[in-house]
Formats: C-alpha cells, sequence, structure tokens
C-alpha cells in the first residue's frame, strides 16, 4: 500500500506509529490469492484432493412450486447403478430446520413443497453420473396447488413473511397541499440470479469419533456449521467447517450454503464415508434464492424550485416461499429509501411478500438499489413531466452536513454533495450533455443519453450483532506469523488487505505473514462475510491482536536493547533504535522473547462502537459510516434493432483513504458491471406455475466482455476516512453496484431523444425487448 | 484407444470417447485448473487449447472442455493451465497479477488459457483481436476493464510478433514453456500412428456426434451410452471447395473454418462479421455448420444464413444418397428430414451471383455469446434497380425457421422504395405467427426486414417506412 493511502496515525502504548514510515513495496497491493488464481493453483471445494471411498451426492428437487406430496417413489432409483443410499426428510436425525433469522424453511420438503426445486430426495451413489442418473428414477406425486409468483398477488392475499414495517419522518399525510407538483407512479425492479462461476457445494468427512469435518463453499462458516449442527442434532463442537475461498458469493452464499453443507453431512453422518455434493449450474440456478424482485408505489411532491418536499414510497417485496434474509433486507430497503437525498417528509413502507419462488436472499447491495431504484424513478418521472433536467433535481436535493435520514441518523462526514460537483466538473458534465445533443440532432438511426446517479450507502450490519469479529495471531518461534479471521476470501481480496492490516502493524515483509484459511475450530460464532464489513471488522481485530503482540515484542527489544519501548521501530524485518538500525534480528527477537516466557499468540474481540437501533421507534445511529460516490454513465443507441452500449462510466468515489487502491477500484469496476447487469440484460424469469423460465447460462445472460463499458472512469474523492474504517478506508463491496442504476435513466433519455412521445416506465432491467417496443411505441404495428 | 498429447506428456486411453475432455482432464489426471462453471459451454471455466495437425501445420484453437468428447482430442495436442505453467509466471499471467485481473479467480485460468492460445492461434495481434479471443469467457467479479487492461499489455508486448514462426518467438519471451517446440514433431508422429479412420459407419444405431456443442449438453447420458459416430476429425468433410459455381462445405467444417476460409471471404467477405454474433471463439471452433442444421433449432443462425443462400443438402446413409433443400429440411421443433444413420455430408449453394447483397441479422438478450431472439437473413438480389431474387428467412417465430414465400415472392420485380417495404411488411407480418412475445418478434421482423432492403438500397429507403 502506498504511504500517501495510509495517513492515519496507529496508536500503541503511549506510542504512535505513523503508517507514512512504513515503506510497502507497491507489489504487495496485489491480491495474494491471485498469484494462484493466475496459474490455476487456487483450491475450491471441488478441486480439494478426494478421500478414499467419497461418494458424490445429488439433489432431486420439486417439479413444482407448491402442492402437497403424496408419494415418493424411490424403488427404481434405488436399484439404479452405483447408488447407495437415498434420503428424505424422515431421515433427519435433528431438526428439519435451515431456516437463519425465521425458523420457517425446511431442508427437505416434508409433506407440502413451496417451490419449484425444492429438495425432496438426496441421492447418493458411487459417481456423480450415477447419482444424477438415479434423479431421473424418482417419481414424486404432488397434488398441485396455485402458486404465487407475484408479490402484488401475495399482498393482495395478505400472504407474508411478516409483518410490514414503515421509516417516516416529517408528515407525508400533510406535505402534498404544499406541493407545487405531485406525481404518482409505479415502479418494479427484477431480481436477479447470483452467478457466482462456482456453483454451491460442499465437501463432508468424517473424522474420529464421529466427529464431521465440511469443507464449504460459503460465506458464513458459523452457519453452516449451525445448520450442519441442528440437521445431524449434533452439539456444533463436533461439526467443523473449513473454507479457503469461493468462486464468488455476492451474497448467495451466506444463508444459502447452509442447505448443501447440510445435505452433504447428512449422508457422511449415515454412511461414514466422504460426500461430495457439488450442484450442478441448472440446479443451483433453479433451487437458490435471488436478489429480490420489488414492486413499488411511489409518489413525490417537489415545490415550485424542485426542492423534494415529500417522498411516499410502498414496497411489495417478493421474498420467496421462506423468510432466509428478507427481513434483513427489507431493512436495509427502508433505511435506503430516501436515497442519497435529504427529504423533510419521507414514508417508508416495506411489505416482504410471500410467494412460492425459491427464497429470495442476500445479494449485493441486500435490499439497498432497489429502494434506490425507486427514489431515482420518481425524480426522473418528476423530471420528465416538469421537463427539466433529471440532474438539477437530484443535486438540489443531494445530503448534506448534518441532514437528518429518515432513520434518525445524521449525516456526518456527508460527501454526498462534494462527490456530485467533483464529477460534474472534473468530467465536465456540461460538456458531454452538448455533446450528446449534437450527436443526437446529427444522428437518425442511433441516439446516445446520459444520466446522473449519487450514491449514498450505509456500513454496518443493520443487525448489532453482527457487528463484531475476532483475530487469532500466532508468531511461531522461526519468526514467521499466522493470522486466522472468521472474515471469508471470496474475490473482493480481504486477505490482501488483512495481511496490509498485520504486516503494517508488526512492521515485516509480507512473506513473513500467512492468512490462514477460515475456520470454525479457529474463529467461533463468526459474522457471515456480507454488508461490506469483512475488511472493517476483521481488519480492526487484526490491527488490535497485531498491536497487542507489537507492544509486547517492543517491551522484550527494549529490555534486550537497553532502551525504552517508545525508542524501538520495526520496519520491513528491520529494527532499529530512534531510526538507527540494530543488530538485533526479528528472528533473534522472537527467540529471545519465547525463552523469556513472552506470549506470542493472541487473540482479539473488535465490536463496531457507538451503533445503535430501537425498533420500536424505528430510529437510531445503526451505520458506523456512510460511503458516497457519484457516476455519470453514457449510452448509445441502435434504435433500429432496439439494442445499447455503454459508451462511458465516469465515476468519482469516496473510499476514504484506501488501503489497497488497486483492489478497492477493482471493486468499484466489478460491482458497476454486476448493476449494469441488473439493471440491463439480467432478466429472471419465472413461469406463471413459478417455475424459472430463465435457468441456464443459455437462457440468463450476464454480462460478457463486450458489455462492459468501451470507457472506465474512477476518481478518489480526496478527504479522510472516518475512525471506524479500518485506516480511514471506506468499505466497497456493495455500495458501486448501485451505480449501475445511472444505466437505466441514461438508455431512457437516449430512447426519449429517438421516440419523445413513449410512455415513461420503470421496470428495470431495461431489456433489448422492453427497449425497440418503447422505441417504436406509438409507431405503426 | 485414444491418444493424445496432453501438455508435454503422452497419453492413450481406452475410456469412453463420449466422456467429456473436462471430467477427464479433473477426474483422471487431476488437473483441476480447468473448472466446471456451466457444463454448457457458456461460461469458459474450462477453456483449453487443442492443437492439431492441419495441411502439414500445427494449428491452435480453444475448446470449451465440458462439451468437447474425450473422443476428439484423438491426434491433438491438449493444452491446460498446468501446461502452460512455468517455474515464474508468463507475461500473460503477471499481466493479470499486475491489473488486478483475477478477483475470486474461479475463471482466471480460463482467460488465461484462452488468451495464450491467441498468440499460437496465427491471428494479427491486435488490442480487437486479443478480446475476441476471449469473448467465450465470463468473469463475474472484475467486470472485465481489469482483464482488458491485461490484454492490452500484451497485445503491446506482442505487437512485433513473427506468425510465421509464433512457437519459438513465444518461448523466447518465456509466454509458453520450452516443450511447445518440439510438439510439431511428436504430434505428427502421433498422427502418422494413429490414422483417423476415414470411413463412414452409417448404422441407424450410432449417435452421430460433431463437435458435440449440442449433444453434449443436450443429451450427455445419450452420448456416454451410446456407439458414436464421430465425424470432427474425418478429413474428407473438411473441406469447402467451389466445384462448377458451387460452394461445397463438408460437415465437418465449423463455424471458425467457415469465418476463415479464403474462399468464403472472397465470395461473402460478411460473413465474418455475422458469425461474429454467433456464441463465442471457443464454441464456434467445435460447433458445425451441419450440427446446426441437424439439431433442427429454429434459431440456428447457420441454418437461417444457409436457406438464405438457397442452400441443398446432400444427405447420405445406407441406402444411398439424396438432395434436399435446406429451407425444406426442417420439419417442426427439432425434427429434420434425417432417417437414422443418414448424414448431411455436404452443404451445397450457388455461388451469389452479382448484384447479389447478403444480410444476417440477430436480436438476443445479450449481443454476443447468445441465442437469437429473433434472426433472420436474406439475400437481394437486385438487377437494373429492381429486385430480382429475395430470400428471406426468419428463427425464433415458432418450432422451426421460416422461409417467407410470399414476401420473397412480392419482392421480386419491385423497386426498393418505402411503398415497396411497407407492402412486404405487411405480407410478411401476415405470414407469421410467433409463438411467444408476439408483439416484440413482429416488431423485429419489421425492423429486420427494413435493414435487409436498406442495406441492399441505402439511399432509396427512408426512416418513415417505419412509422
Amino acid at each position: 500500500m502506498s504511504n500517501k493511502d495510509l495517513k492515519t496515525k496507529l496508536s500503541a502504548s503511549g506510542k504512535t506509529v505513523s503508517i507514512d514510515d512504513i515503506p510497502v513495496n507497491s507489489e504487495d497491493l496485489r491480491s495474494i490469492d491471485a498469484k494462484l488464481h493466475v496459474t490455476g493453483k487456487s483450491l475450491f471445494v471441488d478441486d480439494i484432493p478426494m478421500r478414499e471411498g467419497t461418494l458424490h451426492a445429488a439433489v432431486y428437487g420439486s417439479e413444482v412450486a407448491k402442492g402437497k406430496i403424496k408419494s415418493i417413489d424411490l424403488d427404481d432409483a434405488r436399484k439404479s447403478p452405483g447408488v447407495v443410499a437415498i434420503y428424505t426428510a424422515k431421515d433427519i436425525p435433528g431438526e428439519n430446520q435451515v431456516g437463519g433469522i425465521i425458523p420457517d424453511e425446511p431442508l427437505m420438503a416434508d409433506g407440502h413443497v413451496t417451490f419449484n426445486g425444492m429438495p425432496i430426495a438426496l441421492v447418493v451413489a458411487e459417481t456423480e453420473m450415477e447419482a444424477r442418473r438415479a434423479l431421473k428414477k424418482i417419481k414424486v406425486d404432488i397434488e398441485t396447488e396455485d402458486p404465487i409468483v407475484e408479490p402484488r398477488d401475495a399482498f393482495a392475499k395478505k400472504s407474508f413473511i411478516m409483518p410490514s414495517r414503515t421509516f417516516s419522518i416529517g408528515d407525508t399525510k400533510k406535505v402534498w397541499d404544499e406541493c407545487e407538483h405531485v406525481f404518482e407512479e409505479q415502479a418494479s425492479m427484477g431480481g436477479q440470479e447470483h452467478l457466482y462461476i462456482e456453483t454451491q457445494g460442499s465437501y463432508s468427512l468424517i473424522t474420529e469419533n464421529d466427529n464431521i469435518k465440511v469443507y464449504s463453499s460459503t460465506q458464513s462458516i458459523s452457519y453452516v456449521q449451525k445448520a450442519v449442527s441442528m440437521v445431524l442434532g449434533l452439539p456444533m463442537h463436533k461439526i467443523e467447517v473449513d473454507v479457503t475461498r469461493l468462486g464468488g458469493g455476492f451474497g448467495g452464499k451466506e444463508d444459502g450454503a447452509n442447505h448443501w453443507g447440510a445435505l452433504a453431512s447428512l449422508a457422511t453422518y449415515f454412511l461414514k464415508r466422504p460426500v461430495k455434493l457439488i450442484l450442478h449450474r441448472e440446479d443451483d440456478m433453479r433451487m437458490t434464492g435471488k436478489r429480490h424482485p420489488y414492486d413499488f408505489d411511489i409518489k413525490i411532491g417537489l415545490s415550485k424550485d424542485y426542492k423534494i418536499l415529500g417522498y411516499e414510497v410502498i414496497c411489495y417485496q417478493n421474498a420467496g416461499a421462506a423468510a432466509d434474509l428478507s427481513p434483513a433486507i427489507m431493512e436495509r430497503s427502508l433505511f435506503h429509501g430516501a436515497a442519497s437525498y435529504f427529504i423533510p417528509n419521507v414514508k417508508i413502507t416495506v411489505h416482504s411478500c410471500k410467494t412460492n419462488l425459491p427464497p429470495n436472499t442476500a445479494f449485493r447491495g441486500f435490499g439497498a438499489p432497489q429502494a434506490m431504484f425507486a427514489m431515482e424513478s420518481a425524480i426522473y418521472n418528476a423530471a420528465a413531466k416538469l421537463g427539466v433536467d433529471f440532474d438539477l433535481i437530484q443535486r438540489r436535493n443531494l445530503l448534506k452536513e448534518g441532514d437528518e435520514f429518515p432513520y434518525g441518523q445524521k449525516a456526518t462526514q456527508c460527501n454526498a454533495e462534494v462527490c456530485f460537483d467533483t464529477a460534474v466538473e472534473k468530467y465536465e458534465l456540461q460538456k458531454l450533455k452538448k455533446e450528446i445533443a449534437d450527436f443526437n440532432s446529427k444522428n437518425q438511426t442511433h441516439k446516445k443519453g446520459l444520466a446522473v446517479f449519487p450514491l449514498c450507502f450505509g456500513i454496518s450490519f443493520t443487525n448489532k450483532s453482527l457487528n463484531q469479529a475476532s483475530a487469532l495471531v500466532h508468531i511461531y518461534k522461526d519468526g514467521s506469523v499466522i493470522v486466522s479471521t472468521g472474515v471469508v476470501e471470496m474475490g473482493q481480496a480481504v486477505y490482501t488487505k488483512l495481511l496490509g492490516v498485520a504486516k503494517a502493524v508488526l512492521g515485516l515483509k509480507a512473506s513473513r505473514i500467512k492468512i490462514d484459511s477460515t475456520n470454525t475450530s479457529r474463529t467461533a460464532n463468526v459474522s457471515p462475510t456480507a454488508a461490506s464489513s469483512g475488511a472493517d471488522l476483521n481488519g480492526k481485530a487484526v490491527e488490535m491482536a497485531t498491536t497487542a503482540l507489537r507492544d509486547r515484542l517492543y517491551a522484550q527489544a527494549a529490555k534486550i536493547l537497553n532502551c525504552q519501548p517508545s525508542q524501538i521501530s520495526i520496519c520491513e524485518d528491520i529494527i532499529s533504535v530512534d531510526g538507527k538500525v540494530v543488530k538485533l534480528t526479528w528472528e533473534k527477537l522472537i527467540l529471545e522473547a519465547l525463552i523469556d516466557r513472552v506470549n506470542l499468540s493472541e487473540h482479539s474481540h473488535y465490536t463496531t462502537p457507538s451503533i445503535y437501533f430501537d425498533k420500536t421507534k424505528e430510529k437510531g445511529e445503526p451505520f458506523a459510516y456512510h460511503a458516497y460516490g457519484t457516476a455519470i454513465t453514457v449510452v448509445k443507441l441502435d434504435c433500429l434493432r432496439g439494442v445499447y452500449e455503454v459508451e462511458q462510466a465516469k465515476i468519482v468515489h469516496d473510499f476514504g483513504r484506501s488501503i489497497n487502491l488497486h483492489i478497492d477500484k477493482g471493486q468499484v469496476e466489478g460491482a458497476l458491471m454486476q448493476g449494469i447487469g441488473l439493471m440491463t440484460i439480467e432478466e429472471l424469469i419465472f413461469n406463471p406455475d413459478g417455475s424459472l423460465r430463465s435457468n441456464s447460462l443459455s437462457s440468463y445472460k450476464v454480462p460478457d466482455i463486450y458489455s462492459a463499458p468501451k470507457t472506465l472512469e474512477i476518481i478518489p474523492l480526496d478527504k479522510e476516512g472516518p475512525k471506524a474504517a479500518i485506516f480511514g478506508s471506506k468499505a466497497v463491496g456493495e455500495p458501486p453496484l448501485c451505480y449501475g442504476i445511472g444505466t437505466y435513466f441514461a438508455v431512457t433519455e437516449a430512447m426519449r431523444a429517438f421516440n419523445p412521445n413513449y410512455k415513461l416506465k420503470f421496470q428495470a432491467p431495461l431489456t433489448f425487448q422492453k427497449c425497440l417496443l418503447d422505441l417504436y411505441d406509438g409507431f405503426k404495428a | 484407444m485414444i491418444t493424445f498429447l496432453l501438455n508435454d506428456t503422452h497419453v492413450t486411453t481406452d475410456l469412453n470417447p463420449g466422456m467429456p475432455l473436462l471430467d477427464f482432464l479433473r477426474s483422471h489426471k487431476r488437473l483441476v485448473g480447468t473448472k466446471i462453471g456451466c457444463r454448457e459451454g457458456d461460461c469458459g471455466a474450462c477453456t483449453v487449447i487443442i492443437g492439431e495437425i492441419v495441411d502439414g501445420k500445427l494449428l491452435y484453437r480453444t475448446q470449451t472442455s465440458c462439451l468437447t468428447p474425450l473422443g476428439n482430442a484423438k491426434n491433438k495436442h491438449i493444452v491446460t493451465i498446468e501446461g502452460l505453467n512455468m517455474d515464474s509466471l508468463s507475461p500473460i499471467q503477471k499481466a493479470f497479477l499486475d491489473q488486478g485481473s483475477a478477483q475470486c479467480g474461479f475463471c482466471t485460468a480460463g482467460f488465461i488459457v484462452a488468451f495464450s492460445a491467441f498468440f499460437l492461434s496465427g491471428k494479427e495481434v491486435n488490442l480487437e483481436n486479443g478480446l475476441a479471443a476471449i469473448d467465450g469467457n465470463i468473469c463475474r467479479c472484475t467486470g472485465y476493464k481489469a482483464i482488458e487492461r491485461a490484454v492490452e499489455t500484451c497485445v503491446n508486448d506482442l505487437a512485433g510478433i513473427n506468425r510465421d514462426n509464433a512457437i519459438s518467438w513465444l518461448v523466447q519471451k518465456s509466454y509458453i514453456p520450452a516443450y511447445f517446440k518440439d510438439i510439431e514433431t511428436k504430434l505428427k508422429a502421433v498422427v502418422n500412428d494413429n490414422k483417423i479412420d476415414e470411413t463412414v459407419d452409417f448404422d441407424p444405431d450410432n449417435l452421430i456426434i460433431g463437435g458435440g456443442t449440442d449433444l453434449v449438453v443436450q443429451q450427455p447420458f445419450e452420448v456416454y451410452d451410446k456407439p458414436l459416430n464421430m465425424v470432427f476429425d474425418k478429413q474428407k468433410y473438411k473441406k469447402i471447395e467451389i466445384k462448377d459455381g458451387k460452394c461445397h462445405i463438408g460437415c465437418a467444417v465449423t463455424v471458425t473454418d467457415l469465418r476463415e476460409s479464403d474462399i468464403i471471404q472472397k465470395m461473402i467477405p460478411t460473413i465474418y462479421s455475422y458469425t461474429k454474433l454467433v456464441s463465442s471463439t471457443h464454441i464456434r471452433n467445435m460447433s458445425t455448420l451441419a450440427g446446426n442444421m441437424a439439431n433442427g433449432s429454429p434459431i440456428g443462425d447457420l441454418s437461417i444464413m444457409f436457406i438464405a443462400l438457397e442452400a441443398k443438402l446432400h444427405l447420405k446413409s445406407k441406402e444411398g444418397a439424396r438432395q434436399i433443400g435446406l429451407k425444406d429440411f426442417f420439419k417442426g421443433y427439432k425434427k429434420v428430414d434425417l432417417n437414422p444413420g443418414e448424414i448431411i455430408e455436404e452443404i451445397v449453394f450457388d455461388v451469389p451471383e452479382k448484384g447479389t447483397h447478403f444480410n444476417f441479422e440477430k436480436v438476443s438478450k445479450r449481443v454476443h455469446l447468445d441465442m437469437a431472439t429473433v434472426n433472420s437473413a436474406m439475400c437481394v438480389t437486385v438487377k437494373k434497380g429492381k429486385i430480382s431474387n429475395a430470400t428471406m428467412a426468419v428463427g425464433g417465430l415458432g418450432p422451426s425457421i421460416r422461409y417467407l414465400h410470399k414476401t420473397n415472392n412480392y419482392l421480386v420485380g419491385k423497386e426498393i422504395t418505402d411503398q415497396t417495404f411497407v407492402e412486404a411488411n405487411r405480407i410478411a407480418q401476415s405470414e407469421i405467427t410467433p409463438r411467444s412475445r408476439p408483439e416484440y418478434k413482429r416488431l423485429l421482423v419489421k425492423q429486420f426486414l427494413f435493414i435487409h432492403l436498406q442495406k441492399a438500397s441505402p439511399s432509396t429507403l427512408t426512416l418513415e417506412a417505419l412509422q
């Protein structure tokens, strides 16, 4: 990490060490995992060398979305070559339950099925192919009932996951009369398939005394540990869960990995043999929950000078057949209902609608992108109807320092306006707009459009108790260091960030430090790697543990060198006293400390300070801080074919003081693309019978290399970061996904340039189909 | 027995030729850098490089190993990520590392393999071609910009590559391991020792398989269980030639072979850009034209193009040979006029006459690497300002491809004007019945007809005609 990026001072036992003083090789910025990835040597669950006698499992999922199971005929399947065993719900020795927040989700269907793809039976065979062949021989007779697919239908039938919740500020009942302009609209946003390239999977081993070790592709080792323990009726200490890395998670493996860990372990438990369960892609797509589709009713009121005085939104969240993480996602929608604006009168309501889709779950952004899209739709609609620029209304209503969010927290270190203004200035917004207007006036068949999107994203788990983390750091007697935490590496290079923290505090070369796999025996009761919080929470824990170790070692060095600890410094393995290099080596120091019986291990526990939330009042200070930014998106639309491409994305992002800009920019780039996919080509299609039509990579399209913006610029905002962020470096995982929302409105602008008269719609994703139909809306067919 | 070179080793196996190469690599050779992402050729995580001796020279291309039947590895050089690794990182690996092009890493080896193949492929080294080489690889983490930067870095580095002697160049610059220098000699020896049987068995019980891109996805168990009639490597089926004013394309010719054929380039240069919309580089390297037709898909891009070119199929079976017009070949959803054991030997069409405009249009959910929502091809021959022949074919409207007889008939003898278009569209709309999304598909047919005609006569057709 470059020294300029690390201006935060570390304090340690009366002594302040500046990270600026620690020279760091720029190669250390690169992901430590990537060194393995580029050679194909990094191991994922499916790559772990198999133990002798390993069996392979496959899951039979319900073919219908809703109904009563009349019979399950396994006779033919049992006779299928290679089949060792088949299990159903009645075989579960513990509880048939994997619900996280609410215990409403059976691991395998028992009596009823509630979504298409719901696991009914687990086939275990000598080979994967034999297991898959046997699946085709299972016959399940289900008395079909009418499923609910759409959230508004669920709402009408009062089918809910939990009671609805409302956040409000001011009084939206009275405000409409004060408004010069009031607009009402409906909007909707489709769900999104995670499409981690590594599908869900688990490999369970039996160890001595019927203990079980699970290698799982999970974002939460503790959730899998708990699920396996519940399902098998065993105490948690008999279950060890280990994760080296995931081939992508994006939220889909937060609660979503529990089922497969539990199913593989169920077979291991009975058969006393290792069992591997890796989901086939189509099974993964069909059986697992996705980003929640939302429907919205929106109402916005503005003053004569385009100040937004009132905003009301009712969100119909399509939660699917069980709660999963929907209550928490509902909460984040409530928190982000007013997006990055200050509006004095706001009312945000979310109904968590129970339908017969697979239980929808966490996905990068976690309910916030949906809420933000509703807010932006309301503003765009008003701007279009009033004939003013979208960005004029956006800019005029941005959050300012000290403004109150609808949930009671005040905006501090608020960078909404400075991000926006920096983007307008650095990227020459007015010039861009002029260029687009010129292009559009000269071209008949191609039109361009531009939109600005301001971002404000709250950082912390909104469930306070999850905002804790621990780290275990050992220094071995040869001077090498090993760090364990509960964070899961899934491409966000969080291990590299932790390494950076340990290295900076201890003053060692990177090669001396290893970040170990994530394991329940080394780290207990772990929060999932989610909510963009992995680096903050676990980085702080590592900072605490390494600082304690360093203090002990400085004292030991002072004792050896006959000086004060404050005179000692260690940098890139070299020990100095008052800046002068001494002969004492790191290895020697460690040996001396060991002989002197100094504790060379440290376990730390970090909790985010000062956050709280009172659900009875729906007010509090739930976030440690907010991340801000602004994106300008330019698209080019082919009006004959109704297809478009993103020409430019220009972003000013508030990283705080990034501890690793190389990695953080990569997070912005990747999140942006995922957000663009969400708003454009990624279309989940469910049939009226609740089955998933877009159930493979050939029918569900994520962005490919030609979908990437032709040019992408990212300017880091030049501002200090908050104390609650690790070294002032703000969380970056989820927030930039929301930049993709701008693409929707940029395309809308281009469409209006071709056909000013089409009826505006706010229905994401804006597929090529919707685009062409609206381009020729009002034309003769 | 299947014999081939795998990285720097010699492999002989009697395993099932219908097993996906991917499973052979991972389960039998523990080459686990090749990943399982989708098993339908749509993600590229399992990409391998396949080298073969073509016209006495070693030619390298990429394939997705999930869809490659093990039997098609015979006499080839298969390269996985492990076969590219050296003591230190190659410049490609280093560029991916330096540019942050690998996040979760699950897709990374596929990208490195595909991009390494680019420099072996003999293609002109530039950014556009470099990106095209990885157009079949999906990354869900990086958003591709970091991958683009790595590609750009290497393309700049290798701008001066000697394409005729690429392997020694690449070895010298540490892009590939030194063992590559001996592969051509070794592989020729393998080919010499293990001749491909050129005879064809027309047994009706056999499953005829080409590149495997459709069958391995749709019928993986059947491909594994049934006796296979493997035509992919039969040299007699790999020819593109012109005889007596007709172009003959063998059934094992791949989409890439078609794209890169000098004969096709001279005759219909636009095929190169049209076929960029057909799947991805890796799949085009595997999928055969005949396979595209035999599977009877209502949206087969190549079927559509060759119907518009008024192609005929030359079929052969135990009973003998017969010919059928391609447009009459399709009998319903995935149903074609092909008897068990019968093989499409050749696709034959007249070399287009002067004044013929051949156009292909395709709209899908994603522009590239996707199946068509609606696709259409059309030849419009204009003589003395009037249409003398028109051949519009459309896919995606129902169970099989539609040849718009009435519309095409109407157009003959007409000048291309707004009025002609309006009337032609009215007729076209009357002879189609889209089963799903009718409003959208009808609109697409209208747009495509407009574009076909406009490309044939840009100055006489205006946008007003669409109103």
